[in-house]
């Protein structure tokens, strides 16, 4: 015999689940608990007069964001397998990553182009396609940093048309990782979790140290016991546990692992990563959107895990597939510093194996990661897309630096400079067109490596305070200059 | 001593792909391997591996792998991001 349904339960309109609910729907948990139940479970679907009311709710986008299933479960990258939205990250079955997974059936139903631009420019604005149940809590003013045409770096470089996603300027901590540890801190308050932690050398713990201030989280953050007193100062400024660990690179690494299973901290890129990565999205969106709803022909994307760029993928086929943008042709092209290089040696070997790097050897310090756990992932991305790799030396990275700074008046990170650098080799080499459209990743402020270039650009003309010894040794030097 | 699992990548450099690296490990440690996903090319080996044993023992057959040559990651790979 049937079971009765409990009340307020009726038949699913779009009869999925027939006449049964087998879970409480997700419209019913927050600020709508206890309200009777009219949707079977799944997005969109609604049961009854009320399920009515709300579907028309939703429609004009009127309905807070905690009462919308976006974001529907983890998944296996490898098999595909599903999972619980919890603090987990690899597969039982196989160890693939998992990654946020979402109702692209409901998300299609709400967002539109008009309801995106109303919105704060914040990355937020995305907020449908970030792995988050309800409204976000931390790093409310992360995002939407500059898309600038850069017309003199264009004609440096060889390219017909040139931007600058401008991460520089990103609030707060002047990188791109301001983007994913705001959705990992959201992410980790929705979980539960009141201790949040990271094991970095750089941005990262900056970030995490920053936002976790911001929002009242206790932190931790691990770092190797060698590392550079001016890095450690970024972090230890905003109050967070700074702890350092003694050993080779490869011990830390594992303890990290260990510390990270063990108590129950909400380690944002371990436990926490299928949602911090996720964040790396917000950026693609906003190429798209600030570039006028398209995707760009080019996209040229620093790697170190190989994340960003598989993210940064991602977001291109996610706003293709919601009609947001038109679905054109796209490339995205990954670069690296040549002492620590394992994704683009692969992509230049013409496999998908990923050597590792033991002793990365380059000034990038902020990409010089030897097992890139998205390596073969970017490699994908790449070949599934067009796009190549190229490395270049740390030479070349400085130059890089001081292209973008001279051209195009932003001072980046050593990061910057391989993605400056880099895309010219790919320029020249024909892997972009000449005549195409690129848009450069460009992911932390220049002070934060200050070390990278100094004595490499030039020292102030030293003069006496008087006008004649100004005129003597700067204005009539520059003029005949000028005159040839 | 309580028995734990623990997760990890091995990268098996080419020198050591055709020697049987992991059942000299459960020969010389008490300690379950439980290989759950591999790739193997003239190049490299790659395996994922489960450990199941005391936290010491797992300890010292990692020790032992990579004094023959394999390096050994955690699961994630990298925990220590930039």
């Amino acid at each position: 015999m049937k079971p009765r349904q409990p009340p307020g339960y009726g038949r699913c309109k779009k009869r999925c689940f027939g006449d049964q609910v087998p879970n409480p729907a997700p419209f019913l948990r927050g600020k709508d608990e206890g309200l009777p139940r009219f949707h079977c479970g799944r997005g969109g679907h609604f049961i009854g007069s009320l399920g009515k009311q709300l579907e028309a709710l939703l429609e004009k986008g009127n309905i807070p964001m905690q009462s919308k299933p976006f974001f529907s479960n983890l998944k296996c990258r490898e098999c595909g397998r599903l999972y619980p939205k919890q603090a987990i990250h690899v597969c039982d079955f196989d160890f693939g990553p998992l990654e946020a997974a979402y109702d692209y059936e409901a998300i299609g139903r709400v967002l539109t182009r008009q309801r995106i631009e109303s919105r704060p420019h914040t990355m937020w604005r995305y907020r449908e396609l970030l792995p988050i149940d309800g409204e976000p809590t931390v790093g409310m003013e992360v995002g939407f940093t500059p898309l600038i045409k850069a017309d003199r770096l264009a004609k440096l470089l060889g390219i017909r048309e040139l931007w600058i996603k401008n991460d520089t300027v990103n609030y707060p901590t002047l990188s791109f990782k301001d983007r994913v540890v705001s959705v990992a801190l959201s992410r980790a308050r929705e979980l539960g979790f009141s201790v949040v932690a990271c094991a970095s050398t750089g941005n990262l713990a900056n970030s995490v140290a920053a936002n976790a201030a911001s929002a009242g989280l206790k932190s931790y953050v691990l770092i190797p016991a060698d590392l550079e007193q001016g890095k450690v100062l970024g972090s230890l400024i905003y109050g967070t546990q700074v702890i350092a660990i003694q050993g080779a690179y490869d011990q830390v690494n594992r303890l990290c692992s260990e510390i990270a299973g063990k108590y129950g901290w909400g380690f944002v890129n371990v436990n926490l990563r299928p949602y911090y990565a996720e964040g790396s999205k917000s950026m693609g969106f906003e190429i798209c959107e600030q570039l006028g709803w398209r995707i760009p022909q080019h996209t040229v994307i620093p790697m170190a895990s190989g994340s960003l760029l598989t993210k940064i993928h991602k977001s291109y086929k996610e706003f293709a597939q919601l009609g947001l943008v038109e679905n054109t042709p796209f490339s995205v092209h990954g670069t690296q510093a040549t002492g620590c290089a394992p994704i683009s040696h692969a992509i230049k070997r013409g496999t998908d194996i990923v050597k590792p790097v033991s002793k990365p050897d380059t000034i990038v310090k902020s990409l010089a990661i030897g097992t890139p756990a998205d390596g073969y992932y970017a490699i994908h991305s790449m070949k599934q897309t067009g796009g190549s790799a190229e490395d270049v030396s740390d030479e070349e990275v400085v130059e890089g630096i001081r292209m973008l700074a001279e051209y195009a008046g932003i001072f980046a990170e050593t990061a910057g400079g391989v993605t400056v650098a880099g895309a010219r080799k790919l320029i020249a080499s024909g892997h972009i067109g000449k005549d195409d459209s690129a848009v450069l990743c460009i992911t932390g402020h220049g002070l934060k490596t200050q070390e990278a270039i100094i004595g490499k650009c030039g020292a102030p003309r030293l003069i006496a305070p008087n006008i004649r010894e100004f005129e003597e040794k700067v204005y009539a030097p520059d003029l005949a200059a000028a005159a040839f | 001593m309580a028995i734990q699992h623990t997760r990890f990548w091995l990268n098996f450099p080419p020198q050591l792909i055709t020697r049987p690296l992991l059942w000299e490990l459960s020969k010389e440690f008490a300690v379950v391997p439980n290989i759950r996903q591999a790739s193997v090319t003239d190049e490299v080996g790659i395996v994922s591996l489960s450990l199941e044993g005391e936290a010491d023992e797992i300890t010292r057959a990692i020790a032992w792998l990579e004094s023959e040559g394999v390096k050994v990651d955690p699961v994630e790979m990298n925990t220590i991001a930039s």
